[in-house]
């Protein structure tokens, strides 16, 4: 009865700070609907200029017996990227002074001469905006991409013109590779032209041609081999991926990220917020004096903090659920994944009320712990070294936004294990509670 | 029958001891001044008798409808109008009738017609009517206030004490602390001057001094009282 009746008189004080509602019911659809857009539509493609400066008539290359087409193997770029065509090379590189693309491609005249003659790369000219290190970084990585599919399709195209002119190395026959071309003798052939002739041939040189004869058969035996190796050229190394444990995924993970940290903080500054005021009021000497026990008043606060801070992380994920793909089946794990998380923070937020015993100063020690806390939680600890790494891992440990974001995180991924993380959760909430009714210690003698 | 009787009262933080085996007792309808300089132990006894904290030593008989409390400041929720903070706490007090209970407190601090207002908007002399109020709800036989006339206009003040001067005369005793020497001179039956934790007189006002200079007679009974303990 005491305890709905507190539990009532803050609902209907929340309610009557109009600003505060305003933002707890906002900023829960704001954030999911920014988020939801951002990592839900499609990746937009960065725009790339690309001048092409060979002339169309050359732009298929012949080499030996087979041919490849340039405006082909440029199409990868065009899938890859907005592309956008310029005759000239200032042309291309003021779009990119001008920000009207992020960088440009410039393939010169003289490539198909540089492919076909066998004796130097091919060299295409990237010009691109160095200003934005990340803008950098990214159209590095594009381009990379698109060069190293082009490169893979060249490359099969010379292995096959390599081993081609290899065969009618052995063969013998029509040969045409690389500028060079006529009808030629094969090793195969050779060898038995030079076993017939050996017999004719004058004694002194008879040991000469027998000698050449056992070159040409072993020439033919090593091209064998060379056949293989080229073949694997291309791709040297085949990865083959095999997963351990559950296949999180980006999108799931950044909701789990994006409704915990919101969360956190309605859970830490409503929590701090109601039991410090009620401290700042003076009514906790009113409170303590034998009509509520402290105990009743941290739960209280805790259930106050964790219905809204659940209300906003549902709300959230119920948002996202438009944009992106939410694994309704698990809902029976995510829901109470958010309660127990919203729990747990809510917790450790009436503890900083009780401790601070002020509102602002409970305000400000909720955020400057709550969010350095829940970054160094989603930092992983081996990418930072062992030591630092280690000493992440023990500061988030203690802190509940670790465990409310694996829950949270487990509960929408297919296959996530929530058991772990809900004890931890349920162990650091209980630890939290305490310190909280400890710290209240000192109001009744305040 | 005494109302209120306190028997021994310590209470110590530490080395420091705060209020240091005070006795006193209280008459129903009686209203009592405790007065003192700051850090007297004023509050503190306040506080034990209220049972915001405990009592080292010594023992405290309250009577059967035990004290009601008003502490420092009007402690009123701003967000919740006049019944409500009325209701909440006939709640807390587990108060029978609780209606009953509010409409008739409405009635005694005079705030009927503002029974709808929050708080929050209401003057500082209501306010601490309110928190009177709360005080009152449970109908308790003893009312302690911790300074109440602090931060109030003389207007305020003097619609206060007619307020508390109403309630002593219907019987229930005011125990309250002040810094007030007027206060003391116009409105306690009694005055209890505190003193390094101790009670260093228990007494009528007048035995202090004379209307006219009452004032100036409590500093000089104080610096007496230091002579004569050895201390300043």
């Amino acid at each position: 009865m005491k305890f709905r009746a507190l539990l009532r008189k803050d609902f209907r004080m929340l309610g009557r700070s109009p600003s505060l509602t305003v933002l707890l019911v906002l900023y829960p659809i704001i954030v999911a609907v920014l988020m939801g857009l951002a990592i839900g539509r499609p990746q937009t493609k960065p725009t790339i200029v690309i001048s092409n400066q060979v002339p169309k008539e050359e732009r298929v290359v012949k080499l030996g017996g087979s041919s490849f087409d340039l405006d082909k193997l440029t199409g990868a770029l065009y899938e890859n990227v907005d592309a956008k065509t310029v005759d000239t090379t200032s042309e291309a590189v003021s779009a990119v002074r001008r920000g009207d693309a992020v960088a440009a491609i410039v393939i010169p005249p003289d490539i198909v001469e540089q492919l076909t003659s066998g004796s130097s790369q091919g060299e295409i000219k990237v010009y691109y905006d160095s200003s934005n290190a990340v803008r950098k970084a990214a159209v590095e990585t594009t381009i990379n991409g698109v060069l190293a599919g082009i490169n893979r399709e060249l490359t099969s195209t010379f292995r096959d013109q390599t081993l081609e002119i290899l065969n009618a190395l052995v063969k013998g026959g029509k040969f045409d590779g690389l500028g060079q071309g006529g009808s030629i003798l094969g090793f195969a052939d050779g060898k038995d032209l030079l076993d017939r002739i050996v017999s004719s041939a004058p004694p002194e040189d008879r040991a000469d041609v027998r000698r050449l004869a056992t070159t040409m058969e072993l020439s033919q035996v090593g091209i064998g081999f060379a056949d293989t190796l080229l073949k694997r050229i291309g791709e040297p190394i085949k990865l083959d991926r095999e997963p351990i444990g559950t296949i999180s995924s980006i999108p799931a993970l950044a909701v789990a990220v994006a409704a915990c940290v919101s969360m956190m903080f309605v859970a830490l500054l409503l929590g701090a917020g109601t039991l410090a005021l009620e401290q700042e009021d003076r009514m906790l000497s009113r409170l303590l004096r034998g009509l509520l026990s402290r105990t009743t008043v941290v739960i209280e606060k805790t259930t106050l903090s964790a219905i809204c801070a659940s209300l906003v992380g549902l709300l959230m994920l119920f948002g996202f659920s438009i944009f992106l793909n939410i694994q309704w089946d698990r809902a029976f794990i995510w829901i109470p994944a958010v309660i127990a998380g919203a729990f747990g923070l809510s917790a450790a937020g009436v503890a900083i009320g009780a401790l601070m015993r002020d509102v602002r100063a409970a305000s400000l020690v909720a955020f400057m712990v709550g969010l350095p806390l829940a970054a160094a939680a989603l930092v992983p600890s081996d990418s930072v070294g062992s030591v630092f790494g280690a000493a992440i891992s023990g500061v988030s440990a203690l802190f509940p936004f670790k465990p409310a974001f694996d829950l949270l995180s487990a509960g929408l991924t297919p296959g996530g294990e929530p058991l772990l993380p809900l004890l931890h959760l349920a162990l650091l909430s209980a630890v939290y509670a305490a310190i909280a009714v400890a710290a209240m210690r000192r109001y009744q003698y305040a | 029958m005494s109302a209120l009787l306190a028997q021994g009262l310590t209470r110590r933080f530490g080395e420091r001891t705060a209020v240091d085996g005070v006795s006193f007792s209280v008459e129903a309808g009686e209203s009592v001044a405790i007065v003192g300089p700051n850090g007297a132990g004023k509050t503190t006894l306040l506080s034990m008798i209220a049972g915001v904290q405990d009592a080292d030593d010594g023992s405290l008989e309250t009577p059967d409808g035990g004290v009601g409390w008003v502490p420092q400041r009007a402690a009123v929720y701003g967000k919740l109008s006049v019944r409500e903070n009325l209701e909440l706490f006939a709640t807390f007090e587990e108060v029978p009738d609780r209606a009953a209970a509010v409409d008739r407190t409405l009635e005694r601090i005079g705030l009927t017609d503002r029974a709808g207002d929050r708080t929050e908007g209401l003057s500082g002399g209501m306010r601490q009517r309110v928190s009177i109020g709360i005080g009152l709800i449970a109908d308790p036989p003893v009312l302690l206030l911790d300074e109440p006339t602090a931060a109030l206009d003389p207007l305020q003040r003097d619609r206060l004490w007619k307020l508390l001067n109403g309630l002593a005369a219907d019987g229930i005793a005011i125990i309250y602390s002040s810094h007030s020497a007027s206060e003391v001179q116009n409105h306690a039956d009694r005055v209890l001057v505190m003193d390094g934790g101790e009670l260093v007189y228990d007494g009528i006002p007048s035995e202090i001094g004379e209307a006219a200079d009452f004032e100036e007679a409590f500093v000089d009974f104080l610096r007496a009282s230091r002579a004569a303990g050895g201390a300043e």
